[in-house]
């Protein structure tokens, strides 16, 4: 059984590529999704399946979004709105090549959010992050029973 | 004196490689080697990131001290890799992602890429209209600037390329005022104010930037901004890289 179910929405495929291999090599199942609208249907119809959500902020508007996100600039932020109020416990990592002040703003406060810069990582080390997320979340559920 | 022969052989396999390489090119089919290039690139990004993986894997402990080291290494090729995929883009897709990482971690070389760009045929005319790829970049070469002229972003890369070029420096440029912009000195002058005028006219000439301005072997320093202004520091932990 493959240790957690992640769903990744990144449309940059070349990082992803790598990422990917990281993440079988490490027995995770993920499901790996490339454009915006399809994204978020799958994620609204399997949310609850879903041990973590990694998610890039540059990507196509999609048609849902179209008009509000500064040529696509903005895309990830506004999708994270959209799952937190699915998945308000949904651990998302915001992995990113945008590093400014106003994402910082927008993600450091968040309960549940982990942000990352994609130049501070190597694709291991991000599955190696996704781990010690896993591990804290479980043991905070363990301490909540 | 005896080699350690488990050492040096993959060393000497990786520089072998190159040499052999360097000399397989002369033997590429013209048309064929842009496509070649790019192949090696992303096999020398793969190849970064699985060393990097098995470097990690058999560590003694002391990954934190190299891990800079590989991060760097990677970033340096991912970046020529994503310039290549903008200029020689094999899908819509991929030209469309290229333009956002340059919008996210582009600096200045990447503005005058991206203004390339927007003087070139459109590579995919049925997706993306030249209306279109002028919205795109110009929103991009937006975020760059602001990065650029980001004052807290010009102090830690300018006190970080100064601490690692100190000791070539503080000789080279003792007793000067040095400014510092996209990793070189590119004024210095004993009197300040001449470094000043220097950098306003140098600005005037390129794309506006934010310079770091170091007294050599003293620890007060400034963010020279491109109109003019300046935000003056001295040197403590805090700005310490």
């Amino acid at each position: 059984m493959a240790k957690a179910r992640i769903l990744i929405i990144d449309d940059e495929t070349r990082w992803a590529e790598s990422f990917l291999d990281e993440l079988k090599l490490a027995d995770y199942e993920y499901v790996y999704q490339t454009e915006t609208d399809e994204a978020m249907v799958y994620f609204h119809e399997n949310s609850d399946k879903l041990d973590v959500l990694i998610l890039d902020i540059m990507m196509p508007p999609g048609t849902t979004l179209k008009a509000s996100t500064d040529q696509g600039l903005d895309t990830g932020i506004k999708l994270y709105d959209q799952i937190r109020a699915k998945a308000p416990h949904l651990p998302v990592i915001v992995f990113t090549n945008v590093t400014g002040r106003e994402v910082a703003q927008k993600f450091l406060n968040e309960v549940d959010c982990w942000l990352y810069p994609k130049s501070d990582l190597l694709p291991f080390e991000l599955v190696e992050e996704i781990e010690e997320i896993l591990k804290d979340k479980r043991a905070r559920k363990s301490d909540d029973k | 004196m005896m080699q350690n022969t488990t050492v040096m052989q993959p060393l000497t396999a990786l520089a072998a490689l190159q040499s052999v390489l360097e000399n397989s090119f002369a033997h590429i089919v013209p048309s064929k080697k842009e496509e070649f290039e790019r192949r090696i690139l992303d096999l020398e990004v793969a190849l970064i990131e699985d060393l990097g993986r098995q470097t990690n894997s058999y560590c003694n402990g002391g990954w934190e001290e190299i891990r800079d080291q590989w991060r760097e290494l990677h970033n340096k090729y991912e970046r020529l890799q994503i310039r290549r995929q903008l200029l020689h883009p094999v899908s819509p897709k991929e030209f469309d992602a290229a333009i956002r990482w340059m919008a996210g971690r582009g600096m200045e070389k990447e503005l005058a890429l991206l203004e390339e760009v927007k003087k070139k045929a459109s590579p995919f005319p049925m997706e993306f209209s030249p209306e279109k790829i002028n919205a795109l970049i110009d929103s991009a070469q937006q975020r760059i600037r602001e990065r650029l002229s980001d004052p807290d972003r010009v102090v830690s890369e300018g006190e970080l390329t100064y601490q690692r070029n100190k000791e070539v420096w503080d000789q080279e440029y003792a007793g000067e005022f040095i400014a510092i912009w996209n990793g070189e000195v590119v004024v210095h002058d004993r009197d300040e104010a001449e470094v000043a005028r220097k950098l306003s006219e140098l600005q005037r000439h390129k794309e506006p930037f934010r310079a770091y301005v170091v007294e050599v072997g003293s620890p007060n320093m400034t963010a020279h901004g491109p109109h003019g202004g300046a935000h003056r520091m001295t040197r403590t932990e805090d700005t310490q890289p």
